[in-house]
């Protein structure tokens, strides 16, 4: 007979990502068959009925949910100390640098001096601090998506008065003073600048110009909606002054989806004011993907294009059938369909290149599909699949399972911020799959990321997967195999 | 231009952990914001408020008036005649109240201003009095004037009136009674009003000669001397006292009346630890009424309870009271009263905290540590921790043993609801049956929901 | 205990090269200084540390981590030497092994040749320089300066500065360093002195101050140096702070560089070498 236990604790709030953690490491212990540690939003509550738990009486979303399940007591008091310590070793809030730890931005900002704040909290929440770290004078970074577009316009405003700069909102990487934030990486000192309203496809460009030994001054996140008709480029202007203005910048790169056409025209009149060249990677049809415009630059700059690596897997020849990309990089995903879509013809998406090819992200559909995994619909309420596979994992599953798959495209991010082993945990699954189906896997990783890409790599090449560094090339080997097979 | 690219990058991070512990790993030096949600529900009125583009600059105008306040004692005068009282008018500490509502200590006193100004013989007669509105109560804070505990200030009691030289600006406050039982308390024995005949009849006109042959007294430089003296200006005024006697004494003798008089005023004075919290009420008072009426600032300019309800009023929100219920007190006990014998939390005085004083000093005042809380690593904690809630530091009142830091001063709505940290308030506790007096002295807060309550009249009065 | 660093790029080589043994020049709470066989000085600093262009530099102040305690005592360093290589500095300090991670890279400033300083920014530091000490007999300077483009006088008033003064850092180097420095941006002939500390600062002061020496001779040097030449030459860095950071650094080392700067700042001018 087994125990439950489901308590809501009032008062004590811990982040998405590490009660994840915490819950996982619970629902391992010996004994333990279910285990939700939450925050008790009305999602969580209702991953709470679908693991049959009863919900506490009161449970607000400032109560944390401790639910537990277990096989007898001694289990469930094992259970309960695992969420005890688990929640207890939250490193001390404080770092080492403060008497008591400071509760917001302003406050850590009056004994520190400004700095650069990077907020991360949940997106309603992230406009009162990000404005509270511009009050302070701190240059502001947030990771943080939901965040209403009045809302950024107004910080990015307010940042340009007081002479600093707002990165994001849903600011997914940045790499200022060799720092990687967020999903990001650990780059050396170089000659190239970026602003980037694209998180992965400015990490595909960083790791592209490590590889081929090329350091950054900067990169600079600016939010996916900052090349907007709305936002109107407020902070992609800022970022390429603070670079122009930087004398160790030689070449500045702009990386982003295609903008809305007069934003693109006066940003690429404000580029020809500076003195600093700079090269527009815009993923779209008919421009240049975003490993030629790696090649451009390092061209530009006087250095050698390498050959990209690669890790030849198997099989060559997957049966006929159809394409289906499943990625945690939204743009990625796009750079993959705009190349498979010339290739193949329709690319069903959640965020497709054309409306009418859209398809519903949680089951598969017939065609050529890929899936952005990292898309607000599939995130809600969870960690990014950078960090959490778990919904991947299932559809990678489904989809070798459909008959009608021919190949498997994924992409795989390392870096901080990033899972600590993805490729242990998707080779086991592509090592699973027939013969008649290939993996192709594009892997974005710099040398110095505490994952080494060069590990990875080798563990999804012996699970059969074709790895590419170049997400470009990956797609168009991921487009060679279909055809061959037709 | 930001600066970003041309110096030692310095982290700030608020949220998920694991982006902390990466840029640590990557010797990046990180300061982690403890960061918690905001109080429930507040999220949009947080929002709005924070994107007011009046709030800065309004904030740092009422920072600016608050610092800029000079409190001058000019004058004692009866009440009457400085607040425009008629003889049936009655002042009470806190937001507004009816006698229904109102708490026993309230009742108690205002029982005994009655028979004092001869309203009414048994002190009994006092209810039907006020129901019938033969007796009209109104809030001190709405004449310019403040009460500590019941407040209550009747036309023939003598107040103090400070002036601020700058703006002409001034506030008022009656004269301490001492400990004990007290109408202030909410006593109304016949030993409460012969004292109060006596400080109509000698205490206030000797003070009043002093004062008028001074000139003036400087307040805000005693409660700057103060505060480095071991007084935190609510629970301990000792040095303040003292100091304040200094500057009288000469000028009291100097003066026409009886040397027997003036020896009863200096003894009554100086025997009473708390007497120059009625000057340093009004002194607090002057300088948060600069800052009132501030368009889009959210600053509180006052916190005051009447021992039924606690009100909070902000500056962007001109004269509205934001209440809840009042809280009780946890504290020290006087001889065998209990926790049980508390009323709720009453008076004008946490004017004091609203400044920058009390409770936000408490870390000045390591003497009274044991009163109000525990330990002197307490008292320090309960500063550090007001600086969370506070818009800035006082120039003028310095904290020795934190390296001389300005007192945490001028509570923000926002950061209140932001961070759950409530003002933390030192204060007396009355007994909750009128005429039982003074039973402990303690610690309490506001409570919490008043000022998500003001928040929304801020979010509401936004033009963004 | 492992300790992330980020490291200079002059460091690179023997950061990521196969790991070597190192042996201790000296350690204070700010800094312990390291030394390969082949004469290079790895410096660790303390975030509050003035960045010398072959540091290593924490995220924590010496306040929070005083360094000397990770050091092995005194007269057990001999004994105990360090290991460097496969990014990371390592050895066995009182209460343990320390590891300090080389976890990111970071480019020390380097000076650009070919700008003019401004005269009345020149005075204004002649100014706040005459108020401090440099710890050295002001004849030698003035040996310097008397020496003007003169090679053979220049090599001879450098070899009587090199290694003068108490220290690790002799103010007599930081007066040649910041000469070197001053001479690279404002475009003027330092060919005696160049040769002199080629020549003769291997032997002449100690290992740190000759490593340190070698970085000016490459234009490469602390960022307090950096933000001063770029104000001399006008380059929109306001002038009041960046002297007062100058002067700031050490107990007499900014003073004795911003001394070597004015000094080179009389030269004249190399025809072309300046725009």
């Amino acid at each position: 007979m087994s125990v439950e236990h489901v308590e809501a604790r009032s008062g004590a709030y811990a982040d998405s990502v590490t009660l994840m953690q915490v819950s996982r490491r619970v629902a391992s212990t010996a004994g333990v068959d279910a285990a939700l540690v939450a925050m008790g939003s009305e999602l969580n509550l209702d991953l709470l009925d679908g693991m049959r738990f009863a919900r506490p009486a009161t449970a607000g979303p400032n109560d944390l949910i401790v639910a537990l399940r277990a096989q007898d007591d001694a289990a469930m008091a094992a259970g309960l100390a695992v969420v005890a310590e688990a929640l207890a070793a939250r490193p001390n809030p404080s770092g080492s640098f403060a008497e008591l730890p400071p509760r917001t931005v302003s406050a850590a900002a009056r004994a520190t001096g400004p700095a650069l704040a990077l907020i991360s909290v949940p997106g309603q929440h992230a406009f009162t601090e990000a404005m509270d770290a511009l009050d302070a004078g701190c240059d502001v970074m947030i990771f943080s998506d939901n965040v209403s577009v009045e809302q950024e316009i107004r910080l990015k405003d307010v940042a340009a008065e007081r002479g600093l700069l707002v990165l994001g909102p849903d600011c997914g990487t940045a790499v200022v003073g060799g720092i990687g934030l967020g999903f990001s990486h650990t780059l050396d000192p170089g000659p190239v600048g970026m602003v980037a309203a694209s998180g992965t496809g400015a990490q595909q460009i960083l790791c592209l110009l490590d590889a081929a030994g090329v350091g950054i001054t900067a990169a600079l996140g600016v939010g996916g909606r900052d090349l907007s008709a709305a936002v109107a480029g407020r902070s992609t202007r800022a970022a390429l002054a603070a670079l122009d203005d930087d004398p160790a910048t030689e070449l500045i790169i702009v990386v982003s989806k295609p903008p809305a056409d007069d934003v693109a025209a006066d940003v690429r009149a404000y580029a020809q004011t500076l003195r600093t060249p700079v090269h527009f990677a815009l993923i779209g049809a008919g421009q240049p993907d975003l490993t030629a415009a790696a090649e451009q630059a390092l061209t530009a700059l006087g250095a050698d294009v390498p050959t990209w690596p690669t890790w030849a897997g198997r099989p060559d020849q997957p049966r006929s059938g159809s394409l289906r990309g499943l990625f945690a990089g939204g743009t990625l995903c796009d750079e993959a369909m705009v190349i498979a879509s010339q290739r193949l013809g329709p690319i069903g998406s959640n965020i497709p290149l054309r409306p009418e090819w859209r398809v519903d992200a949680k089951k598969p559909a017939a065609g050529h599909t890929m899936i952005d995994f990292g898309d607000d619909e599939l995130t809600a309420g969870r960690p990014h699949p950078m960090i959490d596979q778990t919904l991947r994992l299932e559809r990678l599953a489904a989809e070798a399972q459909d008959p009608a798959t021919s190949v498997i495209l994924l992409d795989v991010v390392l870096g901080h911020g990033a899972h600590p082993d993805p490729a242990g945990e998707l080779a086991p699954a592509i090592a699973a799959m027939g013969d008649d189906v290939a993996v192709v896997v594009s892997i974005l990783g710099a040398k110095a990321d505490p994952q080494e890409l060069t590990e990875q790599a080798g563990a999804l090449q012996l699970a059969g997967a074709h790895v590419f560094t170049s997400n470009a090339q990956a797609a168009r080997f991921a487009c060679d195999l279909i055809e061959a097979a037709r | 231009m930001t600066d970003l690219l041309n110096r030692d990058v310095e982290l700030i991070t608020a949220g998920v952990d694991l982006f902390a512990d990466a840029a640590q790993l990557q010797a990046a030096r990180v300061i982690r914001v403890d960061w918690l949600p905001p109080m429930p529900g507040t999220e949009t009125d947080l929002a709005a408020v924070m994107a007011d583009p009046r709030r800065t600059a309004a904030n740092a105008e009422a920072v600016r008036r608050v610092q800029a306040a000079r409190a001058m004692l000019v004058d004692v005068v009866p009440a009457r005649d400085a607040l425009g009282l008629g003889p049936r008018d009655i002042l009470h500490a806190g937001p507004p109240i009816d006698w229904a509502r109102a708490s026993g200590p309230l009742r108690g006193a205002l029982m005994g201003a009655a028979v004092f100004e001869g309203l009414v013989e048994d002190p009994d007669q006092t209810a039907a009095l006020v129901e019938r509105g033969e007796i009209t109560l109104d809030s001190c804070h709405h004449h310019h004037a403040v009460g500590p505990m019941a407040g209550v200030t009747s036309p023939s009691m003598w107040v103090f009136v400070l002036e601020d030289p700058a703006t002409g600006r001034r506030t008022y406050c009656s004269l301490n009674e001492g400990l004990g039982k007290v109408l202030r308390y909410g006593a109304y024995s016949p030993e409460v009003i012969t004292r109060l005949r006596w400080m109509s009849a000698v205490l206030g006109p000797v003070l009043q000669a002093a004062v008028r042959a001074q000139g003036s007294v400087d307040i805000t430089a005693i409660l700057a001397q103060m505060v480095q003296m071991g007084d935190e200006g609510h629970n301990r005024n000792r040095a303040g006292t003292l100091m304040l006697l200094r500057e009288l004494v000469p000028a009291m003798i100097n003066t026409d009346f009886p040397s027997s008089d003036i020896a009863e005023a200096a003894r009554f004075v100086g025997g009473n630890d708390h007497f120059f919290l009625n000057v340093g009420m009004p002194a607090c008072k002057l300088a948060l009424d600069a800052a009132r009426d501030i368009p889009g600032s959210t600053m509180v300019v006052a916190m005051a309870r009447n021992g039924t309800d606690f009100g909070l009023q902000v500056s962007g929100t001109g004269n509205e009271w934001f209440t809840g219920p009042a809280l009780t007190p946890e504290g020290l006990f006087l001889g065998e009263y209990g926790p049980e014998d508390a009323n709720p939390d009453i008076g004008d005085s946490a004017i004091t905290e609203t400044a920058g004083l009390g409770g936000f000093a408490m870390a000045a005042a390591p003497a009274i540590v044991r009163f109000v809380g525990g330990s002197v690593a307490d008292a320090l904690a309960n500063t550090r921790r007001m600086y969370e809630i506070t818009l800035s530091e006082h120039d003028m009142f310095a904290v020795p043993v934190l390296d001389f830091r300005g007192t945490p001063l001028g509570i923000d709505v926002t950061k209140v609801v932001r961070t759950g940290i409530l003002p933390q308030i030192n204060t007396g506790m009355a007994g909750k049956v009128a005429g039982t007096g003074q039973v402990g002295a303690g610690l309490v807060t506001p409570p919490a929901e008043i000022f998500p309550a003001a928040l929304r009249a801020l979010a509401g009065s936004t033009t963004f | 205990m492992r300790v992330p660093a980020a490291f200079s790029t002059a460091l690179r080589t023997v950061l990521t090269g196969p790991v070597q043994p190192v042996e201790w020049l000296g350690a204070s709470p700010s800094a312990l200084y390291l030394i390969t066989r082949t004469g290079t000085v790895l410096a660790i600093l303390t975030h509050d540390a003035a960045r010398l262009p072959c540091s290593l530099v924490l995220a924590s102040t010496a306040a929070e981590l005083p360094l000397i305690d990770l050091a092995p005592e005194p007269d057990r360093r001999l004994a105990a030497p360090a290991s460097v290589g496969a990014r990371r500095v390592q050895w066995c300090g009182p209460s343990g092994v320390v590891t300090v991670a080389a976890a990111r890279a970071w480019a020390p400033p380097v000076i650009t040749v070919g700008a003019a300083p401004w005269p009345a920014a020149l005075d204004q530091l002649r100014a706040a320089v005459a108020t401090h000490d440099i710890g050295i007999e002001t004849t030698l300077v003035a040996q310097l300066a008397r020496a003007g483009a003169d090679p053979e006088a220049q090599f001879a008033a450098v070899a009587a500065l090199l290694g003068r003064g108490p220290g690790l850092t002799p103010s007599g180097d930081d007066v040649v360093a910041g000469y070197l420095l001053g001479a690279r941006v404002f475009g003027r002939p330092v060919s005696g002195a160049a040769v002199a500390v080629a020549e003769l600062a291997g032997n002449a002061t100690t290992a740190l101050s000759a490593q340190l020496l070698r970085h000016a001779m490459r234009g490469e040097c602390i960022a307090q140096v950096a933000a001063a030449v770029a104000a001399l030459a006008g380059r929109c860095t306001p002038l009041d702070g960046a002297i007062d950071r100058l002067l700031a650094v050490g107990h007499t080392s900014g003073a004795a560089l911003a001394t070597g700067l004015l000094t080179a700042a009389a030269l004249p001018v190399v025809a072309g070498a300046v725009r």
